[in-house]
């Protein structure tokens, strides 16, 4: 599989730089298996249901607004990060099993597994002696 | 600059994408020499350390204090697939130990701290030492 047809480089969507919290780019390490695409991301501090994972048009976006920290009476004396939004897209190819895509998130880190579609697996072809 | 399997037009395509992403894109996650960053509150009871360390084992973590001074000191696992025809594609979340010391800006009860890892976020309290503890001085007007 050429990986430069089937992920692209993530690019931040434009629109969502007027929102009134920092957009941050998580870290992503994306591996292929002979069956699948993995995807992790670093994206701590977000609940789950606060998540969204959404697949259009071969473009999956992952957004997620990390939780403030609750502490608003609390006086600021150390500030070396900011909270924000993480938002992130990838370009799939076509020879990926759109339907049977998986997500997880434990310990601030996303994992999304992407099946490659049957035809895309690589068959081992006997060489007959 | 890699080597490009795909030939030149392919590398120039990458380049091209990198630099849309300088322009257009969102701000980095921080990553800097100095690792985890935190972010330090406090009332007048007590004070809470965060930081933002994803994907460690809690009990992979290890907090000390002495002196004064906070330690923070874990491994950030890499947990990449292994096996036959596994490729590795991109590679920017970091792995391995880490270590960072601190000192807090006032006492603390040392028997009273607590700490807690929750999605990613470790937060340490730590109750300030009754005599660190601010206090108002009555103005008297004769």
């Amino acid at each position: 599989m050429n990986m430069n047809e089937s992920i692209s480089t993530p690019t931040a969507p434009r629109a969502e730089q007027a929102a009134e919290r920092p957009v941050f780019v998580p870290a992503a390490d994306i591996y292929e298996t002979p069956s699948e695409l993995l995807i992790r991301c670093d994206m701590p501090g977000i609940d789950e249901k606060d998540l969204e994972i959404t697949l259009e048009n071969k473009q999956l976006t992952v957004t997620g607004p990390q939780m403030g920290q609750g502490r608003e009476a609390c006086e600021t004396l150390v500030g070396e990060y900011f909270t924000g939004i993480y938002q992130r897209a990838f370009g799939l190819g076509r020879d990926l099993d759109d339907s049977a895509i998986s997500a997880r998130l434990k310990d601030g880190v996303l994992e999304i597994k992407l099946p490659k579609a049957r035809e895309a697996q690589p068959r081992r072809i006997p060489v007959e002696v | 600059m890699t080597i490009h399997p795909w030939g030149t037009f392919a590398a120039l395509r990458d380049l091209q994408r990198e630099m849309n992403r300088l322009f257009e894109g969102g701000l980095p996650a921080a990553r800097t020499a100095r690792f985890p960053l935190v972010n330090l509150l406090s009332d007048s009871n007590e004070a809470i350390v965060t930081a933002e360390i994803p994907g460690v084992d809690p009990a992979d973590l290890e907090i000390s204090l002495t002196k004064g001074q906070l330690t923070i000191r874990a491994t950030l696992q890499d947990n990449a697939p292994e096996g036959e025809g596994v490729v590795c594609h991109r590679k920017e979340r970091s792995s391995g130990p880490f270590a960072r010391t601190f000192t807090l800006p006032f006492e603390v009860e040392e028997d009273k701290i607590s700490a807690k890892y929750e999605k990613g976020v470790l937060a340490i309290t730590l109750p300030r030492a009754e005599k660190s503890k601010p206090r108002s001085i009555p103005v008297i007007a004769n």
